[in-house]
Order: C-alpha cells, then sequence, then structure tokens
C-alpha cells in the first residue's frame, strides 16, 4: 500500500500548492483548425467573389502589443502556405495577409488599409470590443466579411465566429450583419451554426 | 490503514474517471482541408482533461469514427461501424448477436474478455463474463457523436479490464444543434424508426435532448426443418439527457439511457427458437471543471443495470455502479509536465436464477444448471501519470494504476504501468514505441458461476462432462504485458496519410476452460504478436481511398501445448485482415464502399457450435448512396434531409449449413435498406 500512500501525498500536496487564479475562458481554436474551417465557411458564401478582382485575399488583423493574437495570425498565414495548392475557394487564387495596427488606429486609416488590399474577408485577432467596433463598422461599410474567433465578438458586430466550445469547433453567425456585409450562406451552411438574428 | 488512506482518498474526491476521449480527431491541416465542414464541427480538439491533444501527439494505435462516418456507414449496428477499424475482429453470429475483439490471438466463443467499452464514461461489458453484450446496448447509432478506439493497452487513466483496447462511444451533447426523425426499412423485414430532439432553455444553460429509436429484424439462422427464422430481434432504445454548463469552463451532464430488447436467439441443441429477452439501463453523472489554466477535474458516477438470458428470458440480472475523478496539473519544470491523478471505485453484483437442472430436456427445451449464481466484487483503483514534454517535438509519458479487487487471492492489489514516448521526426512524421503492464481479473463465470449447459449424457461428444462451465476461486488474475512501435507519415504532398503499428503481447496466467475437467484455471501463457497498417489517400477534394491490413500471430508457450485440455489453440494460428473503402462526395451526392475480408477465423456461427464450423475466412460488404435535398416549405419550414440506399453484404452473401446436433442453416443473406432522414 506504499504506492496509495505516496498517492495520496502527492494528490494532497498538489492540491494544496496549485495556485487558484482566474477561470481560464481562452476558447480560442488551435489555429491550423480554425483556419481549415474558415476557408470551408468562406466557400459557402456565393458573394465571397464579389470583390475578388479574380483573386480572394484574406487579411488577418491584429493589434501591435497582442502577442497571443499576433502569434496567431502568423501561424494561420504558416499553415496556409502549407496547404496552399489546395486551398482556392471557388476556383479562386487565394491569399491570407497579416496586417498590424497601433491600438489608436483610426477609422480612416483602417478603411483605407482594406481596400487597399482588396480584402474579401478580414480575420479579427482581436479580443479588445473597442478596436473590434472599429474593425466592424468599416467591414460592414465595405462589404467585407469578418469572422473573429470567439463567440463574443459575434455579439460587438462580427459576421461569423469560429471558436472551441465543449472541446468542438463551434460557428455562430449574426445573420444581420452578414446581410449588411453582402453575403449569402445557404441554408445548409446556417443549419451548422448558431444563428444569431 | 489502508483502507483509511483509500477512503479518505476517495471521500476527498468523491468521484469518477472521466475517461473521455484521451485524444481526439486533430489531423494535419493538410489532411482536415479533406474534411466536409460538418466533421471538422464534430471533431474533438482536446482531451479529456481540457488540453489540446493531436492525434499525432498519442502514443497508442488509434482510431476515431466521427458522425459523419457513422452517417456514411450503412450500419444497422453499433458492431458494423466497427468493421471499419484497423485491426478489429468483428463476428456476427447470427442476426443480431456480435463478437468485438482486439489482438485476439485464442478466441473460443463470441465473447471478447478483454476489451473496456464505454458509453459516456460508463463501463457497459458484463462483468458475468466480461464480456459486451453488444446487441443491448443502451445507445442508438443517430445519438453517437463519435467513437474512439484505442488498439492495445490505453494507459492507466483508463478502468480496469482495458487490456486490449478501449472502445468509447461518446453521445450528443443536448445542446447540438441535431434533431432529426429517420424511417429505414429493408431485407429481412427490417424497420427502424428513429428521432431525437435537443434544445437550450433560453439563456439558463441548460439543454436538454430525448431520443427514441425503435428497430426489429427477422435474423438470418433457421433449422432445416422450420420455415421460420430463430433469431429475430426487437429492440425499443430510449434515452434522455440534460446537460448544464453555467460557465465557459463547467460542465454537468445526467444522462439516462435504456435499451429493451425483446429477441429470440438459437436454441444450442435443436437450433429452435429460444426467447432471449435482455435489457441493459444507465445513469451517468459527469462534471467537468476547467478550473484553471494550470488545474482541471472531472468526476463521474454510473449505475448500470442489465438484464440477459442465460437459459430463461432474464434470468441474469447484474448491478454495476461506479464513481471516479481524475485531476489534472499542468506546470513547467524542465519542460513543460501534465500531471493527473484519480481514483475509481466500482461495484458489481450479479444473480443468476440457479435453473432446475435440465427440467425441459426431455420437451427439447433444456434448461441449464446454475448453482452460486450470486457474486459481488469491489474494485478500488488509484492511478497518477505524467506527461513530460522536455523539447517539442518529444512526449514522455509515464503512468501507474494500482487495481484493488475482492476476486484476487488475498486481495492483494496489482500494479499496472506502462511508459510511453513519441517524438516527431520531421513535421510530417513521428515515431511512438510503449510498453505497458496490465491485468484482466476474472469474471463471475470464471470465478464463482458453476453452469452444466449440456449434460453429458445427452452430448458427449463435445468434452468430457458434457458442456460445462465451472468457476474457481483460485484464479490468479491474468497478466499482460504489451510491447508496441508506431509510425504515422503524410507522404505525396500530404496526400496519403499512412500509420503503422508492431506488437507483441505476452500473456502469463492465461484464464481459461479446460475441457477435461470443464473448470476454469490458470493455463499457461500465449505470445500474440501482429502489424496493423493503414492508409488514407486524398485523390481529389471530392474521392478518397482507405486501406487497411493486419496480421496476428498467436504462439502458444510449452505448457499450454502440453495441457491438450485447455481450449485455447487454433489449429491454424495465423490471421490476416483486410479491408478497403472509397469515400466519394459531389455536392448533394454521397457515395460510400467498403470491403473487409478476414482470413483466418473461424465463421462467426462458431458462437452457436464452436467445434463443426470450419470455414477460415469471410467477407463483410457495404455500400451506401445518398442525395442531401431540402424537404419542401411545410408548415415548419424547409429542412435538411437525405435519402439515402445501402447495401450490405451484397459480396459475401452465403448460407452455411451444418449437422451438430441437429441441421441449422445460418444465412448471411444480402441485406438492402431504403431510408430517409430529415433534420430540424
Amino acid at each position: 500500500m506504499k504506492m496509495t500512500k505516496w498517492i495520496c501525498i502527492l494528490l494532497s500536496a498538489c492540491l494544496f500548492f496549485s495556485p487558484l487564479p482566474a477561470h481560464a475562458g481562452a476558447n480560442i481554436l488551435p489555429s491550423d483548425i480554425f483556419l481549415v474551417i474558415m476557408l470551408k465557411a468562406l466557400s459557402y458564401d456565393r458573394n465571397i467573389d464579389r470583390l475578388s478582382e479574380g483573386k480572394i485575399v484574406i487579411g488577418v488583423v491584429y493589434i501591435n502589443g497582442d502577442k497571443q493574437a499576433q502569434d496567431f495570425a502568423w501561424k494561420i498565414k504558416d499553415n496556409f502556405a502549407n496547404i496552399q495548392s489546395q486551398s482556392q475557394i471557388k476556383n479562386l487564387p487565394t491569399e491570407i495577409k497579416v496586417l498590424s495596427f497601433d491600438k489608436n488606429v483610426s477609422r480612416e486609416t483602417f478603411e483605407e488599409q482594406l481596400q487597399q488590399n482588396h480584402l474579401s474577408a478580414v480575420v479579427v485577432a482581436s479580443q479588445d470590443p473597442g478596436i473590434n467596433k472599429i474593425i466592424f463598422e468599416t467591414t460592414r461599410k465595405l462589404a467585407v466579411n469578418s469572422i473573429c474567433y470567439s463567440s463574443a465578438c459575434v455579439e460587438e458586430g462580427a459576421g461569423l465566429g469560429i471558436f472551441l466550445k465543449d472541446n468542438s469547433p463551434r460557428m455562430v453567425v449574426n445573420l444581420q450583419v452578414v446581410k449588411q456585409e453582402g453575403s449569402d450562406y445557404n441554408a445548409r451552411f446556417l443549419a451548422l451554426c448558431e444563428v444569431v438574428k | 490503514m489502508k483502507n483509511i488512506f483509500k477512503w479518505g482518498f476517495l471521500l476527498l474526491f468523491s468521484s469518477t474517471l472521466s475517461i473521455n476521449a484521451l485524444a481526439d480527431d486533430t489531423t494535419h491541416v493538410a489532411q482536415m482541408m479533406g474534411m466536409s465542414l460538418e466533421n471538422l464541427l464534430t471533431m474533438k480538439v482536446t482531451s479529456s482533461s481540457g488540453r489540446e491533444q493531436k492525434l499525432d501527439d498519442v502514443a497508442n494505435a488509434m482510431y476515431v469514427i466521427t458522425k459523419e462516418d457513422i452517417e456514411r456507414s450503412g450500419a444497422r449496428e453499433v458492431a458494423d461501424l466497427l468493421y471499419r477499424v484497423p485491426g478489429l475482429q468483428i463476428r456476427q453470429a447470427n442476426g443480431h448477436q456480435y463478437g468485438v475483439g482486439i489482438r485476439e490471438g485464442t478466441w473460443v466463443a463470441d465473447i471478447v474478455d478483454n476489451i473496456l467499452v464505454l458509453i459516456d464514461g460508463a463501463v457497459v461489458f458484463n462483468p458475468m463474463m466480461s464480456g459486451v453484450v453488444w446487441e443491448n446496448l443502451p445507445v442508438s447509432l443517430n445519438e453517437i457523436e463519435r467513437i474512439e478506439i484505442i488498439r492495445g493497452s490505453p494507459g492507466v487513466l483508463y478502468s480496469s479490464n482495458a487490456v486490449n483496447g478501449v472502445i468509447n462511444i461518446i453521445t450528443k451533447a443536448a445542446d447540438e444543434k441535431d434533431n432529426y426523425v429517420s424511417q429505414e426499412g429493408g431485407t429481412q423485414s427490417y424497420r427502424d424508426t428513429s428521432i431525437g430532439v435537443g434544445e437550450k432553455i433560453g439563456t439558463t444553460g441548460l439543454a436538454l435532448r430525448a431520443y427514441f429509436d425503435n428497430q426489429f429484424d427477422q435474423g438470418f439462422t433457421k433449422n432445416t426443418t422450420s420455415t421460420s427464422f430463430s433469431d429475430r430481434y426487437l429492440s425499443d432504445r430510449d434515452g434522455a439527457r440534460l446537460d448544464y454548463t453555467p460557465s465557459d469552463h463547467q460542465r454537468l451532464s445526467v444522462i439516462a439511457n435504456n435499451n429493451q430488447v425483446n429477441a429470440t436467439s438459437p436454441n444450442l441443441i435443436s437450433g429452435m427458437e429460444t426467447k432471449a429477452p435482455g435489457q441493459t439501463a444507465s445513469a451517468i453523472i459527469n462534471y467537468t471543471d476547467k478550473v484553471t489554466d494550470v488545474y482541471d477535474y472531472s468526476i463521474h458516477f454510473d449505475h448500470v443495470e442489465q438484464l440477459a438470458t442465460l437459459f430463461n428470458p432474464d434470468d441474469v440480472v447484474v448491478h454495476t455502479t461506479s464513481a471516479s475523478t481524475q485531476h489534472n496539473f499542468h506546470y513547467d519544470l524542465a519542460g513543460s509536465h501534465v500531471t493527473s491523478v484519480g481514483g475509481e471505485l466500482r461495484y458489481n453484483a450479479l444473480n443468476v436464477e440457479e435453473s432446475n437442472p435440465f427440467q425441459s430436456i426431455a420437451t427439447g427445451n433444456p434448461s441449464g444448471l446454475v448453482t452460486n449464481g450470486h457474486a459481488t466484487q469491489k474494485i478500488i483503483s488509484f492511478f497518477a501519470q505524467d506527461e513530460y514534454r522536455p523539447i517539442d517535438k518529444l512526449i514522455l509519458t509515464a503512468g501507474v494504476r494500482e487495481d484493488d479487487n475482492t476476486m484476487i487471492i488475498g486481495h492483494d492489489p496489482l500494479y499496472s504501468p506502462k511508459v510511453s514516448a513519441l517524438y516527431h521526426l520531421t513535421e510530417n512524421r513521428s515515431i511512438w514505441a510503449s510498453s505497458s503492464q496490465t491485468y484482466r481479473t476474472p469474471s463471475f463465470t470464471d470465478h464463482d458461476l458453476s453452469m452444466v449447459i449440456v449434460p453429458p449424457s445427452l452430448f458427449p461428444p463435445y468434452y468430457g462432462e458434457g458442456l460445462t462451465y465451472r468457476g474457481s476461486t483460485d484464479l490468479k488474475p491474468e497478466e499482460n504485458l504489451t510491447q508496441e512501435i508506431g509510425y504515422r507519415t503524410l507522404l505525396l504532398d500530404q496526400k496519403l496519410k499512412a500509420d503503422a503499428t508492431l506488437f507483441l503481447t505476452d500473456v502469463k496466467d492465461v484464464i481459461a476452460l479446460n475441457g477435461d475437467t470443464g473448470a476454469y484455471s490458470n493455463d499457461g501463457s500465449l505470445r500474440d504478436t501482429g502489424v496493423e497498417l493503414s492508409l488514407n489517400y486524398q485523390y481529389t477534394p471530392e474521392l478518397s481511398f482507405s486501406t487497411d491490413y493486419s496480421y496476428l500471430y498467436p504462439h502458444s508457450k510449452p505448457e499450454t501445448a502440453n495441457n491438450p485440455g485447455t481450449l485455447l489453440l487454433d489449429d491454424d494460428p495465423s490471421k490476416n485482415i483486410i479491408g478497403i473503402g472509397a469515400r466519394y462526395t459531389k455536392n448533394q451526392l454521397k457515395l460510400d464502399l467498403y470491403a473487409k475480408y478476414f482470413e483466418g477465423y473461424s465463421f462467426p456461427a462458431m458462437a452457436v457450435d464452436p467445434i463443426n464450423v470450419k470455414v477460415r475466412g469471410y467477407y463483410k460488404t457495404f455500400l451506401r448512396i445518398s442525395y442531401d435535398f431540402q424537404t419542401p416549405n411545410w408548415a415548419a419550414g424547409k429542412h435538411d434531409a437525405t435519402v439515402y440506399l445501402e447495401g450490405n453484404d451484397l459480396v459475401g452473401a452465403r448460407k452455411i449449413e451444418y449437422n451438430a446436433p441437429s441441421g441449422t442453416e445460418v444465412f448471411v443473406n444480402p441485406a438492402v435498406t431504403a431510408g430517409v432522414k430529415v433534420k430540424f
């Protein structure tokens, strides 16, 4: 029974000394899974190629200083590089760009960047409600798809959220926003999502 | 003193082993690009500990059957799904009775006693014979979220009896947006009506789900003197669950399932039908909490009741009650660690009606004799494991489990250690190895029961004392030592995924029935060696091919070979399984093909007559074609729907005739099924 004693002692020690900080709430998908789901989701949008000019460009946006978001953005780009040959959307060449902004970015600057890069979709790797508000207002104005990696940012104005819940990927769609962004998802796609009207 | 430690430990954590997925279906990006969005959204990306654990990081031979796989399988039963898993041996004894084995070199009946089968963490094997009554499982195919299969010893986190592997069935959560109604009909008078509904209750965090599934088929076995089949199957499966998610990190699930079976089975003597009803009901409570980034835990409780038929309807009653807990600690110490500790308490009780010996032999409806049909078993287990990642490419895991089992002589504790290492050679190549020691404790049949199924006066050719099973309280547990080496790679522009496993298993103190004495005893040792290979090639986004091959060679040690009475040996031991499949998806059209050939395994009907049937190989084939569409705009709106046509055993259909004890014909008829499923 020595083993039992040691297990008890170890367990008790672990419980006693283990810190119990704030709840872990990061329900962000691994970047590789997020990327694949995002590409497949965009392919369901009948209007995704409306701004394409023969090429679909997806911008992944993060705010300078947010290390986690920066890593996420670059991992998306790196993973995409590995599968570029098989990841066309609507048979169009697809490109992913990483865009960084300062926290005090103006609406005008952001709008200008979106237009200059001919973006068809923006992935927002930010959980700052203030920044997100500016981004989502701009995507609605320019009719660009907005995608984020939490359910909360859909409530802040994103069209599509792809995130982790109960250990599984989930999608939530804001129907009103995606309509304003010019997207047209079919019923089969919407059946896979949680829909916010 | 030791009891104080045990109970203190259990009280401290009051709970269960959450045995959900150890590892999940996260594949490489390129592989995931070949998956449908629906499939992607149903895959799990974290382990039960809340950690992300990619399949490539698991030092086990593992396979995941996803919800999409299930929908596209053409399966009528859970066991049908398992045909597709590399290395699994499936035997369908009659219309509804199955045996499922993992690396079983010496199989003398349809009862396989070395694998652990779980439904939402509840152990559903029957401790009477430590086997699984597959036809009585309280789960509907439409309600399964995924099935995770581990071949070989899964590790110390899993409950005892997980010797040769684990089949972990996970059902849909209540808040799954997956409501359906389906209707199927087909040959063998098959019909199935199924409905499942889940709904969130506002923003309370509560969700409810309920399902019902009614299934019937007439089977395919009959006596040559009879015009009717003797293996009919009627089942009513139903269940409900409540999920409560008060926050992002907490989840409570209360699950109740039931399967009421009214079946008949071929009588061993006459081949005519014998009523064989059964029922399995389970109540499960699971609670998980990812408290912090460094600590998470789970608590599990279940109670399972099984009614089965040995000689008379419902004459076997088994109660199993389990409580367990698992705690995971994430920290850095010369690399990253995840340390898991926990414990489990399991109590089994068996009641077998002590039948009147041979009361009806004169009428051709024999009943056997059972004595010592009342027994209990208590198992208390503790485990500790550390997963250590000194560098990104290397994962080292070591753990030990202690089981105190009242069926073990002197109640001596059993220690089951496992060590494993996994190394990522490159981004697309990894190699792993593991060594483990596990124990199979005796079942109630091995340990307690005495059964005379066929008396010698009636059936002398079988065994010396007729067909008898006599338990022995002197049995030691079977000791199982397994060594495995595995290799995974992606080739050909990452379109080809290859997986290979080599294994060697030594079994000591084999618990076996001695044909001369009719008693169970520890009888020598065995060695099984083998290889398992699987390939999946994503030819285009629409079309993929798969193939798998497994080879198993059971060796006997001299002491077993010198005991000719032991019913362990096969006269041609080498065994091969070959599978080949294709999957095609184009818009709303889906086509699936799969075929498997088992060579070296006696025909499944051996479960009815283990001696006289000597077919050394058999096929199983599946074909399914489906078309997705939108329903017309009914009052409740438009809905996604699927119509499908399935043809199983279109190749491989056959008729087996054998003469002992009286003419019985076992058909494997082509099974054609048409169905429609509407999601809402």
